[in-house]
C-alpha cells in the first residue's frame, strides 16, 4: 500500500513536471523510481511504459480534436518507429542493470542538454519527393496567430532512421523517446512546433504500447505499481496542462536542467559501479 | 475525410483512456481488500489491455476508413504497421 502511494505521488510530480517543461514523463519517472523506491529498471521501464501509453494517449485525444496532429506523418514515421520499439525491448531483456543505467544516464544528460539550447526558429520547407508522394504535408488553424499555418515535410528518410532510433530508445529504457521525434520534425522537416509535438505524441502512444506488450509478455508489469503510476500520471499531467500556461518555465527549465546533468550522472557512476 | 478520420481518432483515444483508468481504479482498490484481490488482479489486467489497446485501435480505426475512402497510401501505411505489430506477437517477439 505505502509503495503504491509513493509510486502514485512519485508519478503525479513527474507528469506534472513534464507538462511543465514540455519532457515526456518517463525520463522523470524512471529515475525516481529506481533511486527512491529502488525497483529494478526493468519494473521501474515497465510501469513507465505504460504510464507514457496513458499521459500521449490522453493528450493525443486533445491534440486531434484541435486538428494539430499530422495523422499521416504520424503513421508513416512508426513504421520504423516501432520496429525500433520492439529492438528495444528485446535489447532490454538481453542488457544487464548496470548497462541500462549507463543508458538512461547518458539519455538524461542528452534530455538536460536539449531543455537548456534554445530550439532554432521555424521555417516553413517544401515537402521533398517522398514527403509529397506520401502527402505527408499539412495545416492547422494556430488559435494563439488567428492564422493558419500549411507546412510540408523535408528530409523524410532522415526523420524515419531518427524515429527508428527514438523507438529504440523507447524500448530500453521505458521513456517516450519525444526528444528525438519533435526535433527531428522541427529542425530537419520544417514542420511546425505545435504540430510537432502533437504528432509525436500520438506515434509516442503507439510505440509505447509495442513496448508495454513485450515487457508485459516477460512479466516485468508489477500490477499495483503500474496501476498506480498510471493513474498518478495522468492526474500530473492533466493538472500539469491546466497549469502550464501560468508558470514561467524559463527558470525553471534551468534548475531542472541541472538536476537532470547531476541524476544522470549519479546513474552512470552506479552503473559502472562507483557510486551504488 | 481527415475530419471525420481526426473526430473518430479524438473519440477512441478519448474512450480508451477513460475506461483504463476507471478500471486501474477499481483494479487498484480491489486490491488491496483481502477479500477482492484475486478479482482486483485480472480488472488492472483488463485495465492494462484497454490502455495498450487504444493507440493500436487508432491506427486500424485510420486504415479501416482510408480503405473506405480508397486512400490507397494511408491504407498500406497504417496496414503497415498494424502488420509489424501483429507480426511481432505472432512470432512470440512481441
Amino acid at each position: 500500500m505505502f509503495t503504491a502511494l509513493i509510486s502514485l505521488i512519485l508519478a503525479l510530480l513527474s507528469g506534472l513536471l513534464g507538462a511543465l517543461l514540455g519532457l515526456g514523463g518517463g525520463v522523470i519517472l524512471v529515475p525516481l523510481l529506481v533511486l527512491l523506491l529502488h525497483l529494478p529498471m526493468h519494473t521501474a521501464s515497465a510501469a513507465s511504459i505504460l504510464a507514457v501509453v496513458a499521459t500521449s494517449t490522453a493528450s493525443t485525444s486533445n491534440y486531434v480534436r484541435e486538428g494539430l496532429t499530422n495523422l499521416r506523418l504520424g503513421v508513416f514515421l512508426e513504421l520504423s518507429t516501432t520496429l525500433g520499439a520492439i529492438s528495444g525491448a528485446l535489447m532490454t531483456i538481453a542488457m544487464g542493470e548496470p548497462l541500462l543505467r549507463v543508458v538512461l544516464g547518458l539519455i538524461l544528460i542528452y534530455a538536460a542538454i536539449m531543455m537548456l539550447r534554445r530550439i532554432g526558429e521555424w521555417k516553413p520547407k517544401v515537402s521533398d519527393g517522398l514527403a509529397s508522394r506520401l502527402k505527408l504535408d499539412g495545416c492547422y488553424y494556430d488559435k494563439a496567430e488567428g492564422i493558419e499555418i500549411a507546412y510540408g515535410v523535408d528530409k523524410t528518410p532522415a526523420i524515419l532512421i531518427l524515429s527508428y532510433l527514438a523507438g529504440v530508445i523507447s524500448g530500453l529504457l521505458g521513456i517516450g523517446g519525444g526528444g528525438i521525434k519533435v526535433p527531428a520534425m522541427n529542425l530537419l522537416g520544417g514542420v511546425p512546433m505545435k504540430a510537432a509535438v502533437a504528432t509525436s505524441s500520438f506515434m509516442i502512444g503507439i510505440t509505447a504500447a509495442a513496448a508495454a506488450i513485450i515487457y508485459m509478455r516477460y512479466g516485468y508489469c508489477n500490477s499495483i505499481i503500474a496501476s498506480s503510476v498510471i493513474l498518478g500520471a495522468l492526474i500530473g499531467a492533466s493538472l500539469g496542462s491546466r497549469i502550464t500556461p501560468r508558470v514561467r518555465s524559463g527558470s525553471l527549465k534551468m534548475l531542472f536542467s541541472i538536476l537532470l546533468i547531476i541524476v544522470g550522472l549519479r546513474m552512470i557512476l552506479s552503473g559502472v559501479g562507483i557510486w551504488m | 475525410m481527415d475530419v471525420t478520420l481526426e473526430r473518430i481518432v479524438s473519440l477512441i483515444t478519448r474512450f480508451g483512456v477513460y475506461s483504463s483508468a476507471l478500471l486501474l481504479s477499481l483494479g487498484l482498490s480491489m486490491r488491496f481488500t483481502a477479500s477482492m484481490r484475486r478479482l482486483g488482479y485480472v480488472v488492472i489486467q483488463f485495465g492494462f489491455l484497454t490502455l495498450i489497446s487504444t493507440p493500436i485501435a487508432a491506427v486500424a480505426s485510420l486504415a479501416i476508413l482510408s480503405v473506405i475512402e480508397r486512400d490507397v497510401k494511408l491504407t498500406l501505411t497504417s496496414i503497415l504497421v498494424l502488420l509489424i505489430l501483429l507480426l511481432g506477437i505472432a512470432l512470440g517477439v512481441i
